[in-house]
């Protein structure tokens, strides 16, 4: 494994270096730098189709990055440098090694239906850490009081709303004790009236001092927990800042013209 | 009609064709199972993103699948001894024949299961960091499977009943035996029935099991 260079008190933890993805011929994200510090909360904002769910994706390798480097802690994620200067991707389990250390909550989720929210929950401690199960369980239990819902332990997914079900997803991914919780779109799967449940447990993690990315369309969760918004467009970030900025003073037009229509869709204009 | 039943010589007869069920079984134990470890085999290959894989195992699947089943038994038994120089007995070489026609079948039923499991599942065990053989074993797999329940139930009852193929390269199940015991007797009608009534009687337990377990999986894990 790499040395790679000293991670100092106020390093970053993660580091995205000029990273690129195309689709064939589409390129969906042309060269995105990023940095996030320990107990950071970063905001991916934009337009659908502006890179900023490939970009999330691009963090934990679920897509691999047409360019670019991704560094955690210094160690660069998905790929290694060989003794002869050589870049070639990691084997499948190193990979999944450094997975489990940026955990993903997903829109739809994904919660597998065979198994109970317990079992979900552990899946993770269990299978990848190799922890024994009771002790999963006193975790996995802690977990699910943690996002308040202690009393659906045995209950199979389909029977929980998807407010829910989104909660046990994130007590799921708060498992295998990330560094970096990835979040897609969390609510935007849900019924309007559970978006609420689902934010509140994500303040709270913020609070907590959680190291988080969150691609969301929930301005008022990217104003009240982001440190930081990033703003994507066409693949590339045209504006970054503190939330209150980057959404009211910027000078940036498309980064005006952004928030503008997002006032109005919450206003309930035209969407 | 007044074709006169005489079920007698079946009873007069009971330890041949016990004899017989016993080779049946021994027969659709051993195909079966390996028709599913072939099946097991044969679909990862098939869905493999190398080329190198994915061809040979398709071409296995589409040549086998397309042979009527018989004329591979016979086959078999025939021109694998002459090609190979490896001559089998009777038993094991329907055993075979049949295991790899039902195997391909299989295979396809599993590629289809796990093609069809949610893109998102599996990248769920992904993000927690579970290795590929993980996610497949306690992620892809075991919904793959709930998923193709019905078509796989239905592949064990055609591959149970291919077994009576082995009666024409004398191998000595029921059917086999039976034909022997009709021309014996001159009663062929009684011993068909007594064939066909064992078939009933082995596989509606079998489809009824397969049919509770499908509702209880569905209700429990799929239905809001």
């Amino acid at each position: 494994m790499n040395a790679g260079p000293t991670v100092s008190a106020d390093a970053p933890l993660l580091v995205v270096e000029n990273l690129r993805k195309s689709f064939g011929a589409h390129e969906v994200l042309k060269g995105v730098s990023l940095a996030v510090k320990p107990s950071q909360v970063i905001g991916l904002l934009g337009r659908s189709g502006s890179g900023k769910s490939t970009l999330l994706r691009c963090l934990n390798m679920l897509e691999v990055p047409s360019a670019g480097r991704i560094l955690l802690e210094g160690e660069e994620i998905g790929f290694e440098t060989t003794a002869g200067g050589r870049r070639r991707p990691l084997s499948a389990s190193r990979l999944a090694r450094q997975r489990a250390s940026m955990s993903m909550v997903f829109q739809h989720f994904n919660l597998w239906p065979h198994r109970t929210v317990l079992g979900n929950v552990i899946e993770g401690p269990v299978q990848v850490l190799g922890m024994a199960k009771d002790e999963a369980e006193a975790l996995g239990l802690d977990l699910l009081a943690r996002v308040g819902l202690r009393e659906k332990a045995e209950s199979y997914p389909i029977r929980l709303s998807g407010g829910q079900q989104q909660r046990v997803a994130i007590a799921r991914a708060l498992a295998t004790r990330p560094k970096i919780m990835l979040f897609d779109e969390p609510t935007s799967a849900l019924d309007p009236e559970l978006v609420g449940e689902v934010l509140q447990v994500m303040l709270d993690l913020a609070k907590s001092g959680t190291t988080m990315v969150v691609v969301t369309h929930e301005m008022s969760f990217a104003r009240n927990a982001c440190e930081e918004v990033v703003l994507l467009e066409g693949g590339q970030i045209v504006e970054r800042g503190a939330p209150d900025y980057v959404m009211t003073q910027s000078e940036n037009p498309r980064a005006r013209q952004f928030f503008a229509s997002q006032r109005q869709e919450n206003a309930g204009g035209p969407a | 009609m007044n074709y006169e039943w005489d079920f007698s010589i079946l009873t007069e007869y009971r330890g041949l064709m016990l004899g017989a069920a016993a080779v049946t079984f021994q027969l659709v134990l051993f195909s079966v199972g390996l028709g599913i470890v072939v099946g097991l085999i044969l679909a990862p290959f098939r869905m493999a993103e190398r080329r190198l894989l994915r061809y040979p195992a398709t071409a296995i699947i589409e040549v086998v699948r397309s042979i009527p089943p018989l004329v591979l038994v016979v086959w078999c038994y025939y021109c694998l001894p002459i090609l190979t120089g490896l001559a089998l007995p009777a038993f094991w070489t329907c055993v075979f024949a049949v295991a790899l026609y039902s195997g391909v079948f299989f295979a396809e039923i599993f590629r289809a299961g796990v093609q069809a499991v949610d893109r998102g599942l599996v990248e769920a065990g992904m993000s927690v960091g579970m290795k590929p053989m993980t996610v497949m074993l306690r992620v892809t797999g075991p919904l793959a499977f709930l998923r193709v329940l019905p078509p796989f139930t239905s592949q064990c009852v055609m591959a149970i009943k291919n077994s009576v193929l082995g009666s024409y390269i004398a191998v000595g199940e029921i059917l086999y035996e039976g034909q022997r015991l009709s021309i014996h007797t001159f009663r062929p009608l009684e011993v068909l029935t007594l064939v066909a009534a064992f078939f009933v009687v082995v596989i509606l337990p079998l489809t009824l099991t397969a049919g509770a377990i499908e509702r209880h999986v569905f209700l429990k894990y799929f239905r809001r």
